[in-house]
């Protein structure tokens, strides 16, 4: 499984293995009742104690994303279309609400913040374009 | 099933007392597949406390069962059920590693060659160097592979990453992780580097002054745990909370802690944030010394 995770950063470990295995999930690197690592595996694998890859394991299945058979293993969860794009929303609605809250905090206008949006939205296009171009002339070069 | 397995090991009741120093009713359980982090500062009785289990100091009191036997009755039982590495590593530094194993080997009827084969190649230990001309890391390494040799249930270390630089630390983290792949097995390892607790322990330990202070699932503790951060121009009902301690007035507000974080969050009042501790802020809250 292809996780990546910091052993430095202030997300806590478990969050960050939690999201990182609904990312893969999500993005359908892992299909519907594909087998996960065992508890024991993963936590060799990715340098933490069984007990927060457990944890991690709790969550998701408390929220749906995988199932567990007892003596066999933890299995992904068949997820609706629906319940994908809400875990989507999800994810781009905390940190959203940060960047809300500060600039309700510094008073910055409704439109000033709508437009930040706008911009930074088509910014990262824009650098997309130009990477994928660049990448193009590199490949032509070769 | 699982709830009923007996603990790995039980340490309860123990005391030992010395002119400077004592362990007082020193308690905790470590359950199969786990691997339990003992942390404290020096001198807080970890190594006390580890000699103490394996009966190299003796114990004015209290109680040790190791797979439900109990030390120091069933003592040969009770060895060859758990590899121990103390502080001072008991390897001669005249014989070379060959030499080591061939000699160490006959103590064990559970000796498993290959193991100890795959070991030495992962780690890269040449077996005819003498262990005087073996580096630090490479020491502790192999009194590890020797350690874990006969295939024992529990691994009892003193420190077994202090001392070494950042690559070995995480190799000997690894061998760790890797020897609990097998659920019957547990690991207690001391250490004051919070760090490689906070990595790979499920259970954390904290002793301090000979006094257990703390010995629970590691998530859970740092779950409770909170440092509490108060705004000072707003409202600040949020001080007076009876779940705060260690409250300060700082600059633009006032900071203080909670352990029972949860509860506080449905019963405070006013504007506060809360922030999540790393395992070395919460052991220097704990065992830093309060000035009052």
């Amino acid at each position: 499984m292809l996780i990546h995770i910091s052993q430095t950063s202030s997300t806590p470990m478990y969050e960050q293995v939690i999201s990182e295995i609904q990312r893969l999930i999500a993005m359908g690197y892992m299909e519907a009742d594909e087998m996960l690592p065992s508890i024991r595996e993963l936590s060799k694998e990715l340098m933490t104690s069984g007990i927060t890859i457990r944890r991690a394991y709790q969550e998701l299945e408390r929220t749906g994303f995988i199932y567990t058979r007892k003596g066999k293993g933890s299995f992904v969860a068949a997820l609706s279309m629906e319940r994908l794009a809400q875990w989507k929303m999800e994810q781009v609605r905390e940190p959203l609400l940060e960047s809300v809250l500060q600039a309700k905090k510094l008073n910055l206008k409704e439109e000033q913040f709508q437009d930040l949006i706008k911009r930074m939205w088509q910014e990262v296009d824009e650098q997309n374009e130009t990477g994928r171009t660049q990448e193009g002339k590199n490949n032509g070069k070769q | 099933m699982e709830n009923s397995r007996r603990p790995l090991l039980e340490v309860s009741g123990l005391s030992k007392s010395y002119p400077d120093f004592q362990l007082q009713d020193v308690r905790f359980q470590l359950p199969a597949g786990t691997i339990m982090g003992f942390l404290g500062r020096n001198g807080a009785g970890k190594s006390t406390t580890m000699k103490a289990i394996m009966d190299l100091v003796k114990r004015d009191d209290g109680d040790i069962r190791i797979l439900g036997m109990s030390m120091p009755k069933e003592e040969v039982a009770v060895k060859e059920q758990v590899g121990y590495v103390g502080d001072t590593p008991l390897l001669n530094n005249a014989w070379t590693m060959e030499r080591t194993l061939n000699f160490a080997r006959h103590f064990y009827p559970n000796w498993d060659q290959d193991a100890v084969e795959q070991n030495l190649a992962y780690f890269d230990i040449p077996r005819d160097k003498k262990i005087s001309e073996l580096s630090k890391g490479m020491k502790v390494k192999a009194s590890l592979i020797l350690a874990m040799a006969h295939q024992p249930k529990l691994l009892l270390l003193d420190e077994p990453t202090s001392g070494l630089d950042p690559v070995v630390r995480t190799e000997v983290l690894e061998l760790l992780l890797d020897f609990v792949q097998d659920e019957s097995r547990g690991v207690l390892f001391s250490s004051h580097i919070t760090s490689d607790v906070e990595k790979i322990a499920d259970l954390v330990t904290v002793i301090d002054d000979g006094k257990i202070f703390i010995s629970e699932d590691k998530e859970s503790l740092l779950d409770r745990y909170r440092r509490i951060v108060i705004p000072g121009s707003g409202e600040k009902e949020a001080v007076d909370s009876p779940l705060l301690f260690n409250c300060q007035a700082t600059m633009g507000g006032y900071v203080g802690y909670t352990n029972r974080f949860q509860q506080f969050q449905g019963e405070a009042t006013g504007d506060w944030h809360s922030e999540r501790l790393t395992l070395e802020e919460l052991f220097v809250l704990l065992t830093g010394r309060k000035e009052d």
